[in-house]
């Protein structure tokens, strides 16, 4: 499994080198930042601070100069290229920034979200056409149908008026619409996870509820074909007790299409995180990519494409280790 | 020589703008669109804008501001760190000649200087500044001329090396020299500049820099000044900053003007996505923001109970642009149609007004209508102009050759006159905007294709469009309107030219006495107003929104930003 992997992450390097040079030939022909950055100025810089500034940006070189330096200086000293919004920001440290917020964001929306999604998908296919399969198909569907911001800023309005309400009786809101964190953090360790998870409802629900929607409705249909398999017939035949049938035979096979659908949605739930992270506030790759396409930063939106590429592809790779895990018939040599 | 770039992607905005929608429907407070443009708190700023929502302090507290934009640098001089969101936050420890007041008023800053700088000889100019021996950074050294000096030297444009956001003024300067153990400083113009208020504007400690008499130190001190600053010479300095949360202010004990801070503590937070400042606020995580208002946000300020707003004019215009150089649009008469049909009251009714009912037509090119040099230029040589004359429109052009067969304009020749392509950058006001303008050219056979675009300045660059929709940003120095109307200058995208105009701008620039250059600017605003190439149409406001705890805060809209007078702020005492 070991070999498995590393040639796995091997395969996954032209991948990545090949969406990079994609990216950055999109981002040089969609967006000049020195023409961003200048944009309405009255009167406009210098001719010279123009042109110090495409030279620092690279543009007086050839177009496959700039991925190749790009490239050369990403592997030889981890440099990610310069910034478009100031010469004294790495965006190295940046991405690494970035990235430890979005995965803090994205893994409890994940487990939220699976744990809620492998619930009621099974319980509705075990009670299917009941009322509770009803009730959780309609919920599903209605998550399903509302946009991530639209949740946001009624979840936001939701706490402020709970806040509000608190307040008095608190001396405190508990609940907060901006940030990851507060700035300072309060002194003492539980005031901290407090802080931490104060910040983090919000967002992690409403980045849960539309990811948990989808899944739930691959996990009942995947339940409903496994329970009406001939094993699972056979299994209840030979008098198995029905809480094992359940879970030990119908619902370990009815996970790896889950695995599947999840791995493969990651990406999904990065995209969804930029709106997400928007409306909160938070700083991470969400912020990250839309601050680079706004200054039209192409060097930040290539390390941004990097690393939610490399998440992608990570995530691939765990979800077919974890099919090994489910399906005892699969080995990787 | 700033402007506001605050922008989002189509996304994000669209996200944000239904957020609020939800936000509005689902607060208490309801949705109104007939309120004031100014909340109690603020009703003065209408009449009195240098002083309104005065009164004692009483010491401690802090406020929590947001800011739209993180900081990219400290450098507010160079092109990357020329931000209004980074001169906002470092006015408080940056040291200004002069002061742009809410009303306008161009202040010399009396905390800096012992008595005003004044032009003591007219040819060449030469101007002095005396500085108040008090005046000292906060490690004990002088404010001195030596810090004139390296703003000059870094901002001339003579080191290309630098990245300077803009040389204008600096590039006029012969030589800054010092007296007095530097604190006289004596500034002598190659060529007269009337702006001159408009230099010297963020002064940094050249002291910190190190050595200042090679290219290379003055690079070097360019560049340190990229980093977070460990000095101050206003009356805070900055005790934390998170580049990606906020920077945080505290008392400079060293401040030597004569108000000194009461607040404890002032701290800017950085809301990235304007549309999320106000839930913020709602959420007591911030005392207050500064934005451009729009409706959804002005909706949801409504009802809400011990928050202060003002909704005020600035020195930013809105303006649609013909392309004179674009085929038939180089006949004055059909650009002159144009305009005549075009009913900028509509305009106003339909996007500004609703929030601003303040806002009325704009009438001049060189002058907002809170100046006090401003005449309706448009009304005395052009009364047609954006009043929606469709009668007097199509009398233009029948007089000129034009017909309206069919519902569709057509030249002598008979050709079919359009469709014009109407580029702007698709914000809502905007949209609002071409979609009435649409409707008011169809009267008279016009058709116009509306056209989004996310390259405002690539368009106006390549002269890719035949009307144009967009903003100047200015402030009450008028040397910068040569550049908007002179023939063959950057920013006269319209591409008119007219050698008189020509003529009375450049005398305009060199002209030290005010009331000359205002009287010699609304002389070329008659002619270039006449030739139909630019139609102004509204002045844009600016929204100021703080908690009504706190006194002698205020927005200024003229150039120097709501943060001009942070030494005044304080809690208001019982």
């Amino acid at each position: 499994m070991f070999a498995y992997t590393v040639r796995r992450l091997i395969t996954g390097i032209p991948i990545l080198l090949a969406s990079s040079f994609i990216s950055f030939w999109l981002a040089s022909i969609s967006a000049d930042p020195v023409r961003a950055k200048f944009e309405g100025r009255s009167p406009p810089p210098p001719a010279s601070t123009i042109a110090a500034e495409h030279h620092r940006m690279r543009m007086d070189e050839g177009y496959f100069k700039q991925y190749w330096d790009w490239l050369w200086g990403l592997l030889r000293h981890g440099d990610f290229g310069p910034s478009a919004v100031s010469s004294n920001i790495s965006i190295g440290q940046g991405v690494g920034h970035a990235s430890l917020v979005t995965l803090r964001l994205v893994s409890c929306a994940m487990i939220i979200a699976l744990v809620l999604a492998v619930v009621t998908g099974v319980v509705s296919a075990y009670r299917q056409y009941s009322k509770l399969d009803y009730t959780l198909t309609f919920v599903g569907f209605l998550f399903l149908a509302m946009p991530t911001f639209w949740i946001a800023g009624l979840l936001k309005e939701w706490a402020i008026n709970f806040n509000d309400a608190v307040e008095p009786s608190l001396g405190s809101r508990p609940l907060k619409v901006t940030f990851a964190s507060s700035n300072p953090l309060p002194p003492g360790f539980f005031a901290k996870v407090g802080d931490y998870a104060g910040h983090l409802v919000l967002p992690t629900i409403s980045l849960a509820l539309i990811t948990y929607a989808a899944w739930s409705r691959f996990q009942r249909a995947s339940m409903l074909e496994v329970l009406n398999s001939d094993y699972i017939r056979l299994a209840r035949a030979k008098g198995l007790a029905p809480r094992r049938v359940m879970i030990r035979h119908a619902l370990r096979t009815a996970l790896i299409p889950m695995t599947t659908v999840s791995a493969l949605t990651i990406a999904t739930i990065i995209g969804g995180a930029v709106v997400t992270e928007t409306v909160f506030q938070w700083r991470g790759m969400g912020a990250f990519l839309v601050e680079a396409i706004n200054a039209g930063d192409r060097y930040a939106m290539l390390a941004w494409m990097l690393v939610a590429g490399a998440f992608v592809i990570i995530g691939n790779i765990v979800a077919d280790l974890l099919y090994a895990v489910l399906d005892p018939r699969i080995r990787y040599e | 020589m700033r402007a506001r770039t605050k922008r989002l992607t189509g996304l994000v905005a669209l996200a944000a703008a239904s957020a609020l929608v939800v936000g509005a429907c689902s607060s208490k407070g309801g949705t109104t669109n007939n309120g004031p443009a100014y909340s109690i708190g603020y009703s003065e700023c209408q009449t009195k804008p240098d002083t309104c929502n005065t009164g004692p302090r009483k010491d401690g507290g802090e406020i929590r501001l947001a800011i739209g934009k993180k900081l990219p640098n400290f450098n507010v001089n160079s092109s990357q760190g020329n931000l209004v969101e980074s001169v906002e936050v470092m006015n408080l420890i940056q040291p200004s000649a002069y002061l742009f007041l809410p009303s306008g008023t161009v202040q010399w800053n009396k905390d800096l200087f012992v008595d005003e700088p004044k032009i003591t000889v007219q040819s060449p100019q030469t101007v002095v500044y005396h500085i108040r021996p008090e005046a000292k950074w906060d490690d004990d050294k002088d404010i001195s001329a030596d810090d004139f000096i390296y703003a000059w030297k870094t901002n001339n444009g003579h080191d290309t090396k630098l990245d300077p956001a803009g040389t204008t003024g600096y590039d006029q300067i012969k030589s800054v020299t010092g007296s007095d153990n530097g604190k006289t400083v004596t500034v002598v113009f190659d060529t007269p500049y009337p702006d001159f208020p408009n230099i010297f504007g963020q002064l940094y400690p050249s002291h910190k820099g190190g050595d200042l008499s090679t290219d290379a130190g003055l690079e070097a001190a360019w560049q340190s000044f990229f980093a977070k600053p460990d000095w101050s010479g206003g009356p805070y300095k900055i005790s934390s900053y998170d580049k990606d949360a906020q920077i945080e202010l505290v008392k400079n004990p060293k401040w030597y003007g004569a108000d000194k801070p009461t607040l404890d503590k002032v701290i800017f937070k950085f809301i990235t996505d304007p549309a999320q400042q106000l839930p913020a606020l709602k959420n007591k995580e911030i005392d207050g923001f500064n934005v451009q208002p729009n409706l959804d946000l002005y909706n949801g300020l409504q009802g809400l109970q011990g928050v202060n707003y003002e909704i005020t004019p600035g020195y930013t215009w809105e303006h649609v642009d013909i392309n004179t150089k674009s085929g038939v649009l180089s006949d004055q008469a059909l650009r002159e149609a144009i305009f005549d049909v075009i009913d900028r009251q509509a305009v106003i009714d339909k996007t500004v007004k609703p929030y601003f009912p303040a806002a009325k037509p704009l009438g001049s090119h060189n002058f907002v209508d809170i100046e006090k040099p401003y005449k309706d230029i448009l009304s005395k040589v052009a009364p047609n102009q954006g009043n929606g004359k469709v009668d007097e429109a199509k009398k233009v052009l029948t007089g000129a050759g034009y017909t309206l067969d069919g519902g569709q304009l057509k030249d002598k020749t008979g050709k079919a006159v359009g469709p014009f392509r109407l580029v702007h950058t698709g914000t809502k006001a905007r949209a609002d905007t071409s979609a009435v303008l649409q409707q008011q050219l169809k009267q008279i056979g016009i058709p116009v294709t509306d056209t989004v675009t996310d390259d405002l300045s690539g368009s106006i660059d390549s002269k890719n469009f035949d009307l144009i929709l967009f903003a100047w940003a200015g402030n009450p120095m008028k040397s910068q309107n040569v550049a908007n109307w002179s023939t063959g200058q950057g920013n006269n995208d319209s591409q008119f030219s007219d050698p008189k105009v020509d003529d009375l701008l450049k005398q305009s620039a060199t002209e030290l006495d005010p009331q000359k250059v205002y009287d010699l600017q609304n002389q070329a605003d008659e002619i270039l107003t006449k030739a139909a190439g630019v139609l102004p149409l509204y002045t844009k406001p600016n929204l100021h929104v703080t908690t009504d705890q706190f006194v002698n805060i205020r927005d200024d809209n003229s150039g120097s930003y709501f943060t001009y007078n942070s030494q005044q702020w304080g809690v208001k005492a019982a």
